[in-house]
């Protein structure tokens, strides 16, 4: 683990890598990492903590140029604890896809006052910039030594209060904008670059829980208030809303935006099994509804290479993988057929974690590994 | 190919000429949805193999090869044909795919649950005394099979579709009749159908003749004389087939005659025999779907996944052999065991490696999985014969994840709280944000720290109350636990020497007084229900009335004790609380009732207030602003106390 944060250069000397190889070998010792004895291809990491917020990294840092060609090809995590109180940890740690080791990393690793809901790496590889959620937005800097806090987006002015931050998405079009949800109803959408409030929306009548960017400038939240509601910053005066869940106020807990066909976005509720997916063309009702969870679904994430394909995860222990009827490339006929399946539709795969999985990510730079989180376990799974 | 096995079909009929037609004839007739005459096979004996059979069905999509318009009962029959040569195509493999492709006028997207039942029937053989058909021959009587789709798959192996069921044994061979309709058992009406079929004679002209009175059939008196006038053009269907027969007669190929064994004889030797219907709609597709294929990764096994996505119903348009899967599962509807059997195969042979020609010659013979694997060998026939459609989820053996269906075993059934750590990342965030704060203020105090949540929810309702408590006590400066304790005590010390000493007081106070007082409660404790604006407004009027009535009791009684002045009445609603008073005035008074209720964490809204003859009218209307603090009582004992003070 000290090879990190070493400086020794990625030049041809072969005693040098053999060298490397060897730490390597030694870090794969030290490092926590099992195989789970039931699946050979999902690889188990142990958090001292438990684990609820997860990010990839979309490439890997500078930083790891200085281990070898196999680190800068590796995927990274940033794992953030959930432990109840004020002292919490985000953790980096990267998976060496060769070894099939994963390699904490220490010097990346910094204290974060209470629980991150949500952390996200920017979406260009530079600069190497986390973004954290708790009671206020955070930006790490995750230099070659250490992780720094670069600056706090904190939007109380008045009382030392602040409304708690549910989640917040970064706007990959546009990395300078982090639009921001609360509790306290409203959307804030940052300016990153300057560290000040591009503007501040009351989204919802309740709780807003989650956020996502569908383009630069258009963003859908959810809310305890049970709806989902478009948002384009050129006009903040209206919202759209594609979506109210069935039963009134039951809260919409998590969105997700299809990043390949922006025509369709996912949503789960509260106490529900189902993942709902939306045709933002066809607001009316929902174009799918995944029911085959046994028990209440907690994270959606969709591929970020195929427009079609979701993934979701739930307190049945199970991640599963669907494939939509391609509602897109057919138009409107069939899209009604597909609603009017009776028997809904059925996932193509499945993986048992056996718990409550309560984080997934897709990585987007890997397109084959979905990381997911339960108890104090994160697991990386090969699609 | 095609040609030869109808050819060879044919060949086996003991009419080959008018076979097809009098099954058709006689299906008509009674408007069932299908027949199909089995007969022995010359090359296996002991074998009942397909003979000929004539669909009567619904028809999805009818594909029009000829610009002319085709009299229903000659549509049947070409629709039979058509069937017999898309099952040809099928399971013929690619050996002569360039050729046979345009025969085949009809693919599988056209067909209809019916009709692919219909179809899957033609891959059956049976063992005599085994299946309805081998039954029924072996023992020369004829069976009626009603609910035929829930029927145990010992009795009817192909438990699909067909409701009722008969099967008659006559003329060498066994005549099978099938409908989607449930029709209870006839034996007038099977003595109707045999004794028809032997009347029937060359060709079909006399059937009117024969249409028996007890069936209600008047669409019999159109069909059968359209069925003569077509006479033309169905012989010329019938040459074709003779033409093929001979083809047939001139190969001695045994794999020919055996349809299940060929099937899958060939669908192991051949691959892709409808790879350019696969590709059609792939060029169609525009965008993305260069972007998924970019990423698969071809494998061998993906024949087996790409039959699975099928089954479990992914509709792509865009995949063109997942179109015939919309219509795949449509048979199993009412049978589900056959579709998850099929998966199974499916997935079995996945796992062996591939499908080996072994394997399914030793299955077809011996067909004791019954139907399911029999139905499953058709579709993994078909779907392997398709291309291998590279979806981008192609299992790979480095994968963590399986490949999903129904009733895969999971872990015990989940019964905790759902969603438990998503709800307190998503709503107790407030609480626990706050409670890190409160906890930490306290500590000091000798709390027991740690994070524990229960401990740690106690403690804050603790502290709440203590609030509370200190709003009540009027001496109170420190704030810590131990000095509102002491104070406290210290003031219900005091409060019991001044109830002591009001007792004795009490004695000469006026009955009028007293009388007054006691209605105060009442009010002060009253709650509302339909507190609203206008009462407000209406409360200037009341207190101002009041007021006058005061100003006179005042100059009667104006050398009675002060105190008996003090009117204070609480009404609350919610978390509105109007506060009306009437008390002597002195100076820092109304301060001092600002500043008490605020303690009680009641926050004025607007406050009315009048001084006449140094007697204060207040009226206050302020909201509350924690939920559990302050009843009304507590507010109007504190109120008191404060106006008490001057007395």
């Amino acid at each position: 683990m000290a090879m990190i944060s070493s400086n020794a250069p990625s030049g041809g000397n072969k005693a040098q890598r053999q060298q490397q190889q060897q730490q390597q070998q030694q870090d794969e010792m030290e490092s926590s990492t099992q195989e789970s004895p039931l699946n050979p291809n999902a690889f188990t990491f142990d958090s001292p903590h438990p684990v609820y917020a997860m990010a990839f990294s979309p490439s890997p840092f500078a930083v790891a140029s200085s281990c070898s060609a196999v680190a800068a090809a590796s995927p990274r995590l940033a794992l953030g604890s959930f432990v109840e109180e004020y002292g919490n940890r985000v953790d980096v740690v990267a998976f060496d896809e060769d070894a099939l080791a994963f390699r904490p990393d220490p010097a990346l690793s910094f204290d974060h006052p209470y629980p991150p809901t949500k952390l996200m790496f920017h979406p260009r590889p530079l600069p190497p910039l986390l973004a954290s959620a708790s009671d206020s937005l955070r930006l790490w800097h995750l230099g070659p030594e250490t992780a720094e806090l670069r600056s706090v987006l904190d939007n109380s002015k008045s009382s030392g209060y602040c409304a708690p931050l549910t989640s917040f998405d970064w706007n990959d079009e546009e990395p300078r904008r982090i639009g921001t949800s609360s509790i306290d109803t409203t959307c804030t959408i940052w300016d990153v670059e300057r560290c000040a409030i591009e503007t501040q929306l009351i989204a919802h009548d309740k709780e807003v829980y989650d956020i996502a960017w569908g383009q630069a400038g258009v963003f859908a939240s959810v809310s305890a208030d049970g709806s989902v509601r478009i948002f384009d910053l050129r006009d903040k005066e209206h919202s759209t809303i594609v979506y109210e869940s069935p039963r009134p106020d039951t809260p919409l807990l998590r969105l997700a935006w299809n990043k390949v066909d922006r025509c369709y976005m996912a949503t789960t509720m509260m106490d529900s099994d189902r993942v709902v997916v939306l045709d933002i063309r066809s607001p009316a009702a929902p174009v799918a509804e995944l029911q085959r969870h046994r028990a209440s679904v907690n994270a959606i994430a969709w591929a970020p290479q195929a427009s079609r394909h979701i993934c979701s995860a739930g307190d049945d222990g199970q991640a599963l993988i669907w494939e939509l009827p391609a509602a897109a490339a057919a138009g409107g006929s069939s899209e009604a057929a597909i609603t009017a399946a009776p028997e809904g539709i059925d996932p193509l795969l499945v993986y048992t974690a056996g718990a409550e999985i309560n984080q997934l990510q897709w990585s987007a730079a890997h397109h084959d590994w979905v990381g997911i989180a339960f108890s104090n376990k994160v697991q990386l799974l090969r699609v | 190919m095609c040609r030869a096995m109808d050819a060879g079909a044919i060949h086996e009929a003991l009419s080959p000429k008018h076979l097809r037609k009098q099954l058709a004839a006689t299906v008509r007739k009674i408007q069932w949805s299908y027949a199909i005459f089995w007969s022995p096979s010359t090359i296996q004996p002991g074998v009942l193999v397909w003979s000929d059979g004539y669909y009567n069905g619904d028809i999805k999509t009818r594909k029009m090869t000829q610009p002319m318009e085709l009299k229903a009962d000659q549509m049947g029959l070409q629709r039979s044909k058509q069937l017999r040569e898309l099952y040809g195509s099928l399971s013929a493999g690619d050996n002569n795919q360039q050729t046979r492709r345009p025969s085949a006028s009809l693919s599988p997207e056209d067909l209809t649950d019916t009709e692919w039942y219909y179809l899957v029937c033609m891959t059956f053989t049976f063992t005599l005394g085994q299946g309805l058909p081998g039954k029924a021959f072996t023992s020369n009587q004829h069976i009626w099979l009603n609910n035929a789709q829930f029927a145990d798959s010992k009795i009817f192996s192909r438990s699909l579709l067909a409701k009722t069921l008969v099967c008659i044994p006559f003329a060498g061979g066994v005549l099978e009749l099938g409908t989607t309709e449930q029709v209870l058992e006839d034996s007038a009406l099977i003595k109707q159908i045999t004794s028809f079929f032997w009347e029937m004679p060359k060709p079909v002209g006399s059937e009117k003749s024969v249409s028996s009175p007890q069936m209600d059939e008047n669409d019999e008196y159109i069909l059968c004389p359209n069925l003569d006038n077509d006479m033309d053009s169905s012989m010329a269907l019938e040459e074709h087939d003779l033409r093929s027969d001979r083809q047939a007669a001139s190969e001695n190929d045994p794999t020919h005659l055996a349809f299940g064994l060929r099937s899958y004889a060939a669908a192991a030797e051949h691959a892709q025999p409808i790879q350019d219907k696969v590709e059609e709609p792939e060029t169609v597709s525009p965008d993305d779907s260069s972007k998924v294929y970019c990423l698969t990764r071809p494998r061998e096994d993906s024949f087996g996944t790409d039959g699975l996505n099928g089954i479990s119903r992914t509709r792509n348009p865009r995949l063109g052999a997942l179109n015939w899967n919309e219509y795949l599962p449509m048979p199993f509807v009412g049978a589900q065991r056959v579709v998850t059997s099929a998966k199974k195969e499916i997935i079995s042979n996945q796992m062996l490696d591939g499908i080996e020609e072994g394997n399914y010659g030793t299955h077809n013979s011996l067909e004791l999985d019954g139907d399911g694997s029999h139905y499953a060998k058709t579709i993994a026939v078909i779907l392997r014969n398709s291309k291998p459609v590279s979806c981008f989820l192609t299992i790979s053996c480095e994968s963590s994840f399986v490949v999903w269906r129904r009733g895969l075993s999971t872990p015990k059934p989940f019964t905790g709280t759902p969603q438990t750590l998503l709800k307190k990342i998503l709503s107790d965030r407030r609480r626990w944000l706050h409670g890190g704060h409160v906890e930490k203020a306290w500590r000091p105090d000798g709390e027991t720290g740690g994070s524990d949540l229960l401990s740690e929810r106690r403690r804050e309702k603790l502290n709440e109350k203590f609030v509370v408590l200190r709003s009540l006590i009027p001496s109170i400066s420190k704030v810590d636990k131990p000095s509102i304790l002491d104070d406290t005590t210290q003031y219900l010390k005091q409060l019991e020497r001044r109830v002591q000493e009001l007792e004795s007081c009490r004695e000469t106070a006026d009955v009028s007084g007293r009388d007054r007082r006691k209605q105060h409660p009442d009010v002060a404790e009253r709650t509302s229900d339909n507190y609203i604006h206008k009462e407000i407004t209406d409360g200037r009027k009341a207190s101002a009335n009041k007021r006058k009535a005061r100003d006179m009791d005042e100059a009667e009684a104006e050398a009675e004790h002060e105190h008996h002045c003090v009117e204070v009445s609480v009404t609350m609603k919610e978390k509105e609380v109007l506060v009306k008073m009437h008390c002597p005035w002195r100076e820092y008074l109304l301060l001092e009732i600002v500043e008490s209720m605020s303690n009680l964490h009641l926050d004025p809204l607007s406050v009315q207030s009048s001084t006449v003859d140094g007697m204060l009218a207040m009226t206050v209307k302020s909201k509350l602003r924690s939920t559990t603090v302050a009843s009304p009582g507590m507010i109007k004992r504190s109120l008191q106390r404060v106006i008490g003070k001057c007395l």
